[in-house]
């Protein structure tokens, strides 16, 4: 994981980066590594060496401080033996006191560490010889007197002046005399405060017995505690460091700070606790020592530790000082580990000022370096940039025989190539722009030629609609034109055969007979014509009336009278019916009437024909003018149904449902071509067999024409390509495909809209034209 | 009255009085014309005349008619009775169509409209000669 993420690194660093950083960085960063691995093992060696150094010299400092002590506490006990030996050997006479005054002036000049030397008997006779602190001595006896009488001395050590008498001095109830009198060997006594010069003193009582061992008194010799101090504080212990001595209850001894073991009060000096120490080391090292072993009588052999004193590493080490007279004391010594670190820390700082300097060194190298590698290679960046901004005219200038001098060179040449490349590329980007110039010509061209062209497959999908037309339209014109020509040479022969015929019948007719005549001609001229079948059912019925009335021959004479819708009441005529020749006289009043009938019939022949011939002007004609006029849609919906009159007649069920709209401004022929192509193609889809539906009416979006048939529909997924010119379902040849688009672009002319709904037999089409045309 | 009928097939009453008075001008003594205005019609009309006793001898047919179309109508009668004689009359100018009917059936003769008497006259003769036959 960790190696993934080191090799990816200078990766991530290149994304980010220059090149220069990429080459710098990791560089510096392993002269860093380095450098910092170097120190950090040196000053862990450093620390080792200080530890087994301190070790060291807090030993030989204990050594040396256990081997002093043992020689100031020898000489109390060389003195005190001397004088034994001398008191055995009858130098001195233990019942002759003054005897020994000068013998204790001789060891004094010997011993000088010693303060007092002192003899003390049974009866209370004392003599003692002490070192005064301003260096004179002074000699103190009883001499039975009860009293201590100080004399001075003489250079030669005689008696002097007597200086001072202190009275009832018994020598006896001193401790220095109970305690070796009470253990019968030498003893020390406790530490005890000397007033003038004030100062910490101890003593070494040894009681005396003569040859006949019985106790005679009490040696005693005074050592000053105060020379314990001063040989403390000559001791080189580190740089700072300290010592001191305690007795077991904690109380000081000896330091070598610079306070005195004791504390001057008005009834003398007081001994000084070491917890109360002005010194805080003195006073933290005896803290931890009781935090650390209870009280410090538990310590009972050599023990070194190390401690933290206000933030600061400190090696202290603690001994037991004993001697065979029962003194008991605990040397300490504590050193602080900077004055051991002082050195390495000396050596980091020019560890870390070497480090410093040389990844300085480093990173100038490596700036350097990178430098070197890199502006070849930015140069020929720089130039590449150039180039993809389009400046062509680049060449990177370096003369290099390694690897970046070949990558110039290359560059260089791909440049080169690059240039002649891209000229050539230029030459067929101008002759693609010209052949695209060309492209653009021909398909205005192209453009023009189909517009031409749609404008006359326009045309000519509006003439395949008109030549569907004819078929019926000839039939609609041929058809009355036909009647108007049969009923033409009817009226002729008709009138022909009643001119010839009417004379004589009205001549043979009685006045009676002849009323009847005339009515039944009004009757039948008045007649409404009949639907054959009509005409059918009352000729039965009229025949089955004569043959009741027995007027023959009853056939032909129905047959007659119902062509000529003459109803059943036949009353009024029988005068006529009765007669004869009734047959001749019905026939004569028929030919008059089929002059009438088709007279009727040329008439509505001729409308028929009159509003067809209209109906194809108006379809035909083109909207030359391409100005609207005001005109009414319905009438434009007529014009075609009349041009289809013929095929909706034959097999459609066409229902109307036209509101009153009003007139608008549009083009009506355009829109009648509109009618005609959805109303032809409604027709084509059902087979010209069905149900149609149309509809004009009042919308909010203007005037809504709606065709809808039962055709057979739209499949879904050509609905949305029905308006797409040259989209047909018809065979090839019925359609050109242009019919809906052409509605779609009239429609559009006239700013409505056109919609398709379709689904098998329900085909809607929905047209909406603006009432008001901008 | 006579004991054999022409029949005039036609939507277009108009054409249908027009042909009747024709035919009755030229054979009213010989043969009635019935005139019926659908195919539907023309059905019920040679069913009544057959339970008359009364003999069909032509049937002039349109041929664009709504329902039935002409050329089915006259197909048709000439499968159920193959003795009356066929005529078309139509409006219908695409001479494509004629030719389909020609093709598609035994048509006697084909008459366009407008018609001319005389013509239409001397089809029907021929027709009825060729049934007296």
């Amino acid at each position: 994981m960790f190696i993934q993420t080191l090799r990816s690194f200078p990766g991530k660093l290149a994304r980010r980066q220059k090149l220069r950083t990429v080459l710098v960085v990791p560089f510096v960063l392993q002269v860093c590594g380095a450098v910092g691995l170097v120190g950090y093992l040196s000053f862990q060696n450093g620390q080792r060496s200080i530890e087994s150094l301190a070790q060291q010299l807090t030993d030989e400092v204990e050594v040396h401080i256990a081997e002093r002590t043992q020689t100031y506490l020898a000489a109390p006990h060389a003195v005190n033996q001397l004088n034994q030996h001398a008191l055995d050997l009858g130098q001195l006479k233990a019942n002759t006191l003054n005897s020994m005054e000068r013998h204790f002036w001789r060891q004094i000049q010997v011993f000088d560490r010693i303060s007092y030397i002192q003899f003390g008997t049974p009866q209370g006779e004392f003599v003692g010889l002490a070192a005064n602190d301003d260096g004179s001595f002074t000699y103190q006896v009883t001499e039975y007197s009860g009293d201590l009488q100080t004399y001075s001395i003489k250079q030669n050590g005689q008696r002097g002046t007597k200086l001072e008498t202190s009275p009832n001095f018994a020598p006896q109830k001193r401790p220095w005399y109970l305690i070796p009198e009470k253990k019968d060997k030498p003893t020390w006594t406790d530490i005890y405060a000397w007033v003038n010069p004030p100062t910490l003193a101890i003593t070494l009582g040894q009681p005396y017995y003569d040859q006949s061992g019985t106790f005679q008194g009490v040696l005693a010799t005074d050592l000053s505690i105060a020379q314990f101090s001063d040989f403390l504080r000559t001791l080189k212990i580190g740089k700072s460091g300290k010592s001191f001595i305690l007795e077991r209850s904690g109380l000081l001894v000896a330091t070598s700070t610079s306070e005195q073991p004791f504390t001057p009060s008005e009834k003398g000096p007081q001994r000084l606790p070491a917890l109360e120490s002005q010194d805080p080391v003195v006073r933290a090292t005896t803290e931890k020592l009781l935090k650390r072993f209870g009280t410090l009588q538990e310590i009972s052999v050599r023990q070194q530790l190390a401690i933290d004193i206000e933030g600061q590493r400190y090696f202290l080490q603690v001994n037991p000082l004993k001697d065979q007279h029962g003194l008991d004391w605990l040397s300490v010594v504590v050193v602080p580990e900077a004055d051991f670190m002082e050195q390495i820390y000396a050596n980091n700082r020019s560890t870390v000022g070497l480090s410093v300097a040389a990844l300085l060194f480093a990173i100038l190298i490596g700036v350097a370096t990178a430098r070197w590698v890199t502006s070849p290679i930015l140069k020929i960046n720089e130039a590449a940039t150039a180039i993809s901004s389009g400046d062509l005219q680049q060449n990177v200038a370096l003369n290099r025989s390694d690897e970046l001098g070949e990558l110039a060179r290359s560059f260089n040449q791909m440049v080169h190539d690059l240039r002649l490349s891209l000229e050539e590329r230029n030459v067929v980007v101008e002759a693609l722009k010209k052949s695209e110039q060309q492209l653009a010509e021909y398909n205005r061209s192209l453009e023009q030629e189909v517009q031409q062209r749609t404008q006359e497959l326009v045309q000519s999908e509006k003439m395949v609609a008109l030549g569907q037309l004819t078929a019926g339209v000839a039939h609609e014109i041929n058809t009355p034109l036909g009647a108007i020509q049969a009923a033409g040479e009817n009226i002729a022969s008709s009138l022909e055969k009643s001119m010839q015929r009417l004379p004589q019948i009205l001549d043979q007719l009685q006045p009676e007979q002849t009323d009847a005549f005339f009515e039944l001609l009004a009757v039948a001229q008045q007649q409404e014509l009949l639907t054959s079948r009509e005409e059918r059912k009352l000729k039965r019925s009229l025949k089955k009336i004569l043959v009741e009335k027995s007027l023959e021959p009853a056939a032909d004479l129905a047959s007659t009278l119902s062509k000529m819708g003459v109803s059943a009441d036949l009353s009024p005529f029988m005068p006529i019916l009765e007669l004869p020749n009734n047959t001749e006289v019905m026939n004569v009043a028929y030919d008059l009437t089929v002059i009438h009938n088709n007279t009727q019939n040329i008439r509505l022949a001729v409308g028929r024909a009159a509003k067809i011939v209209f109906a194809l002007k108006s379809y035909a004609r083109q909207d030359l003018s391409n100005e609207k006029v005001k005109a009414s849609v319905p009438a434009t919906v007529e014009t075609v149904l009349t041009l289809y009159h013929n095929q909706i007649k034959h097999g459609i069920d066409l229902t109307k449902a036209f509101d009153d709209v009003p007139d608008i401004l549009c083009y009506p022929e355009e829109l009648a071509q509109v009618w005609t192509n959805l109303l032809h193609n409604a027709m084509q889809a059902m087979d010209y067999k069905g149900q149609i539906e149309l509809a004009i009416g009042l919308d909010q979006q203007g005037i809504l024409v709606s065709i809808t048939d039962s055709g057979g529909g739209i499949p879904e997924e050509v609905q949305a390509k029905i308006f797409d010119p040259f989209f047909t379902t018809k065979p090839a040849g019925e359609g050109s495909g242009l019919g809906l688009d052409i509605v779609r672009k009239i429609v559009d002319k006239h700013q409505g809209k056109v919609e398709c709904q379709s689904q098998p037999g329900h085909t809607r089409f929905e047209v909406w034209l603006p009432l008001e045309v901008s | 009255m006579a004991n054999s009928a022409i029949i005039c097939v036609d939507d277009e009453s108009v054409v249908l009085r027009s042909l009747r008075d024709q035919i009755s001008k030229y054979f009213g003594d010989q043969h009635t014309c019935e005139i019926a205005e659908s195919v539907e019609e023309a059905w019920e009309v040679i069913d009544e005349l057959k339970e008359d006793d009364v003999e069909i001898l032509i049937i002039i047919s349109d041929w664009l008619m709504p329902g039935t179309k002409g050329d089915e109508f006259l197909i048709e009668l000439n499968q159920k009775f193959p003795e009356i004689v066929t005529v078309l009359l139509s409006g219908q100018a695409d001479q494509s169509a004629v030719d389909r009917i020609h093709q598609n059936m035994k048509l006697h003769a084909y008459v366009s409209k407008p018609w001319n008497e005389e013509d239409l006259m001397d089809v029907i003769k021929t027709g009825l000669s060729a049934f007296q036959e």
